[in-house]
């Protein structure tokens, strides 16, 4: 064996070793990385290297900014008057409030560009709220993950702009157009499979209000929920980019909360302070080892061999786009999208091109694809935000989602063989 | 040995201070932001690094202090299926990788603090080492939290129970 | 046989990246096979700023890099990365080629790299979205220009009279689209590849930066090599330098045929009031100022 394949066996090997053996996910990533790199001679330096600058990056900025604001969302009072609003509006079906989830989600997609954010937002107020209307944890969680994948497919979306940069000049303004449909389909698919599972598990129903009733609700939220208009205002308005958005969305909830609804207090705000620590303290530091052990499978060149692989198995185009999916999927689960996209597309690109695959198609195909990835284990970080702020165990977990894992691959088959989702809005727009 | 543990407990209370100021920080830092651009004109260079730093440093010292209060996710699924012993056992040698990856994050973040901390950040005109000192800093809190635990034997995941170690 | 590990930021179809694998094919030829070259692409193993650390510590052993990114570990070779240093593409690699070149790639081995030859990297210039014209230096005046951050830029902007605004490169399309800010600058190929000439009006050829591109190595690795290995190398690089100074210039004007045909109006611009304007910009880096006044006095050809 080389050393590049005991590298790669060393690498996966020790991972999976300690991650089912209970060590925390992010210290079984970084000591699988301390041992790889130790094995191949590199200078331990890489991994507090890896770390810091996977880290230093303005994409991440945003996280704390949103589960800051859910939290004082939450413990301010706005959540609760939020979910009584959604109520007013779905909760008289059954399972209205995970119907809201979705919705809430696939509006928020065209604000934040990012599943995390779409979790750790809409997450830190409609988990609490659902638990609280007598849904599991689990189930809550599960609709709250695999509804964030919205973010990613309905544009603006970052990872969008770095598969158009990794694709070498496709037209960006496309791409986003060819978002669209794609991510409505995925909406319609899980609101789809919440209804089944409200009439199968008898999902709770919201109380019926009148309509005085309802118009006081209406206006009691209408305070908060200009946090959600500022942050969709300001962006389209070009006051602020995405980022920024966030920010002012805490100082906002923060002026209505203490001045306004008078709700909040020294408690609640040493309270706010020290749940996101924990939320944040966790999902940041898997951010930053699977940077370290992300920097190890590039150099072992793990990516391409598998690209090999699939090359050699095939030279059919539905057989080779079934293996480039299978492909990226089990990718997914193991790196982190941004990093995947740039990786792959190079790879893949010139593949599907030969077999005639539209670049703006495929890069709907793998955009939807590793999103699926970003909600499953062992390195999902939705799930991973999800799990924190639902308080529950990612194994748990599996089973509330395996149905929505379904539905994401049956839209994501749909997808990629039905070409017309991603360019049919496209091609009549450029008529 | 519960001094030892008491007195590790004040210093991760001083690094959750510190931890929820730079949150703080990075509020201020990006609204500020946006006022100086959109109100005054007048775009800040120096803004989104500052930030940048803060959120590292946020993040190493999150880190070690999710050790005390076992906020770090791990499957449990085969040590739950166990017997007790094993379970045990599992659960100490958790605390051993965390600390042994600690010492690597101490030891690199030393490295780097030496061989590339006097570099200028290009934006904020802060030196590298601002950077790479948070992981010799998070490293260190790591180590300290793994003994804290095995001293008063708090190993166990509480399955997220909020506020189960934290002051 | 030795295995070299080079980090490339551009995507497999960039020119520069093309070139890189040319260096690769370069260099086996060159050693008879006994050394190789394995080109990472796309930034797999990070940006720009993290694969020079990577360099100079010896996780990696070769980077191809801007000079602006650069310049904050040597700074010797931020000189190239002024704007208006250079009169042009004959006084440019007369200026890289020669002497001066040489000096500033001596610097670095201080830092723990070797430099090999400079390569182009395209010249950036101003572009505007619609209703922003620059046809004069006035046109500037309290534009929201975003910039790279790097003190050189900020400053160029400030005393062109925009605004400058720095933004991470991934929010300049919709901070264009939006109208967060009025413009950016950048060269053709990447205004092109960037998408963001999707949604801007007007490019304008002012030129004011052409920071060339640089290939380097950790030195450690490179002096643990036999001469002739060492040789071998630095040939390759020279070949390929030359390589992709010609890719790049017929990139360049690819991408300016495309972005024209897309609608965007490229419009010259006489730069003399530009280049008076920055002046001052000279005598705030005093640590430059002996390479700057060689610069000038090289005639081209
Ligand atoms: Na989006
Ligand atoms: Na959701």
């Amino acid at each position: 064996m080389t050393q590049q394949t005991i590298g790669i066996f060393l690498l996966l090997g020790s991972f999976l070793g300690l991650l089912f053996a209970r060590v925390p996910v992010a210290f079984s990533l970084g000591l699988s990385s301390v041992i790889t790199a130790t094995y191949l001679g590199l200078p331990l330096m890489m991994i507090g290297q890896r770390m810091v600058n996977g880290l230093f990056s303005f994409t991440f900025l945003a996280v704390p900014f949103f589960i800051l604001v859910g939290n004082i969302m939450t413990e301010g009072g706005i959540s609760d008057r939020l979910v009584k609003f959604a109520d007013v509006l779905v909760g008289r079906f059954r399972g209205g409030l995970a119907q809201g989830n979705v919705v809430a989600s696939t509006f928020f997609g065209g604000i934040s560009g990012s599943s995390v954010a779409d979790v750790a937002s809409i997450g830190s107020f409609l988990i609490p709220a659902m638990k609280k209307r007598g849904y599991s944890s689990e189930y809550s969680v599960a609709v709250t993950v695999t509804s964030s994948v919205q973010g990613v497919l309905i544009p603006p979306s970052q990872n969008m702009i770095y598969y158009a940069l990794a694709a070498g000049g496709i037209p960006i303004g496309q791409l986003f157009i060819a978002g669209y449909v794609p991510g409505i389909l995925l909406s319609v698919s899980l609101m789809v499979l919440c209804w089944i599972a409200a009439i199968r598990h008898n999902h709770p129903k919201g109380d019926k209000y009148g309509f005085k009733e309802s118009i006081g609700i209406m206006s009691r939220a209408s305070i908060g929920l200009f946090t959600i208009v500022i942050i969709i205002g300001g962006i389209i308005a070009g006051i602020f980019t995405a980022t920024e958005s966030a920010a002012v969305a805490v100082v906002y909830a923060l002026l209505v909360t203490v001045f306004i609804y008078r709700t909040m207090d020294r408690t609640k705000m040493r309270r706010i302070m020290s749940s996101t620590l924990s939320s944040l303290g966790m999902v940041v530091s898997i951010i930053m080892t699977s940077s370290a052990f992300g920097f190890l499978l590039s150099y072992l060149k793990v990516p391409t061999i598998l690209a090999e692989f699939i090359l050699g198995m095939s030279s059919n185009p539905i057989v080779i786009l079934l293996l480039i999916n299978l492909l990226l999927l089990v990718l997914g689960m193991l790196m982190d999208m941004g990093v995947l996209i740039l990786i792959m597309t190079p790879i893949l690109l010139p593949i599907v091109l030969k077999i005639g695959v539209d670049p703006i198609h495929f890069g709907i195909i793998m955009i939807l694809n590793l999103g699926i990835g970003v909600c499953t284990p062992p390195v999902g970080t939705s799930l991973m935000v999800g799990c924190g702020i639902g308080k529950v165990k990612i194994e748990n977990t599996i089973k509330s989602l395996m149905p929505f894992y379904m539905a994401m691959v049956i839209v994501l088959l749909l997808v990629t063989f039905i070409p017309a989702f991603s360019l049919g809005l496209l091609s009549i727009l450029n008529n | 040995m519960i001094m030892i543990a008491k007195t590790i407990d004040g210093i991760n209370a001083v690094a959750e201070f510190v931890c929820h100021r730079l949150l703080e920080l990075i509020v201020c830092v990006t609204f500020l932001q946006v006022v100086m651009r959109y109100v005054f004109s007048n775009p800040t260079k120096w803004s989104e690094e500052t930030a940048m730093i803060c959120l590292v440093w946020y993040g190493m010292i999150a880190a070690a202090i999710c050790v005390r209060r076992h906020q770090h996710i791990a499957i449990t699924f085969f040590r739950d299926l166990a017997g007790p012993r094993i379970a045990r056992f599992l659960d100490i040698a958790a605390q051993v990788a965390a600390f042994i990856f600690a010492l690597v994050l101490i030891y690199s973040g030393l490295k780097l603090t030496e061989l590339t901390g006097a570099v200028k950040l290009p934006a904020s005109g802060f030196p590298k080492s601002t950077l790479y000192m948070s992981a010799l800093a998070g490293g260190a809190l790591i180590c300290l939290n793994v003994i804290a635990n095995l001293i008063t034997n708090s190993l166990d995941l509480p399955g997220f129970q909020e506020g189960s170690t934290s002051a | 046989q030795t295995v070299l590990r080079l980090a490339e930021n551009q995507p497999e179809s960039n020119p520069v990246t093309v070139a890189m694998h040319h260096f690769a094919k370069l260099v086996d030829e060159y050693s008879d096979g006994s050394v190789k070259v394995e080109v990472y692409s796309g930034a797999q193993l990070g940006q720009e700023v993290e694969t020079i650390e990577q360099t100079q510590l010896g996780i990696i052993d070769m980077a191809r890099v801007n000079t602006v990114p650069l310049a904050n570990v040597s700074p010797s070779v931020g000189v190239f990365t002024l704007p208006y240093i250079f009169k042009g593409k004959e006084h440019k690699y007369a200026v890289l080629d020669g002497e001066i070149g040489q000096q500033v790639r001596k610097d670095m081995e201080a830092t723990g790299i070797v430099g090999f030859d400079f390569m182009e990297a395209g010249s950036r210039s101003f572009y505007t979205r619609e209703g922003s014209p620059i046809n004069s230096i006035d046109d500037l005046k309290g534009l929201k220009i975003r910039v790279q951050s790097s003190p050189i830029s900020i400053r160029m902007v400030e005393l062109l009279g925009g605004v400058p605004t720095p933004m991470n490169y991934g929010e300049v399309y919709s901070s264009l689209q939006t109208g967060v800010i009025d413009g950016a600058e950048n060269d053709f190929v990447s205004f092109l590849t960037s998408g963001h000439y999707e949604v801007t009006a007007n490019y304008v050829i002012d030129g004011h930066l052409s920071p060339p591109a640089i290939l380097i190595m950790n030195k450690a690795k490179f002096d643990s090599l036999s001469q002739e290995d060492q040789d071998a190398i630095s040939k390759a690089a020279k070949d390929a330098a030359v390589y992709e100074r010609d890719l790049m210039f017929t990139a360049n004007d690819e991408a300016r045929a495309k972005v024209e045909e897309a609608g965007v109006t490229v419009s010259e611009i006489d730069n003399g009031p530009f280049q008076e304007a920055i002046l001052p910009i000279y005598d705030e880096f005093p640590h430059l100022s002996d390479l700057i006044e060689k610069i000038r006095a090289v005639d081209a050809e």
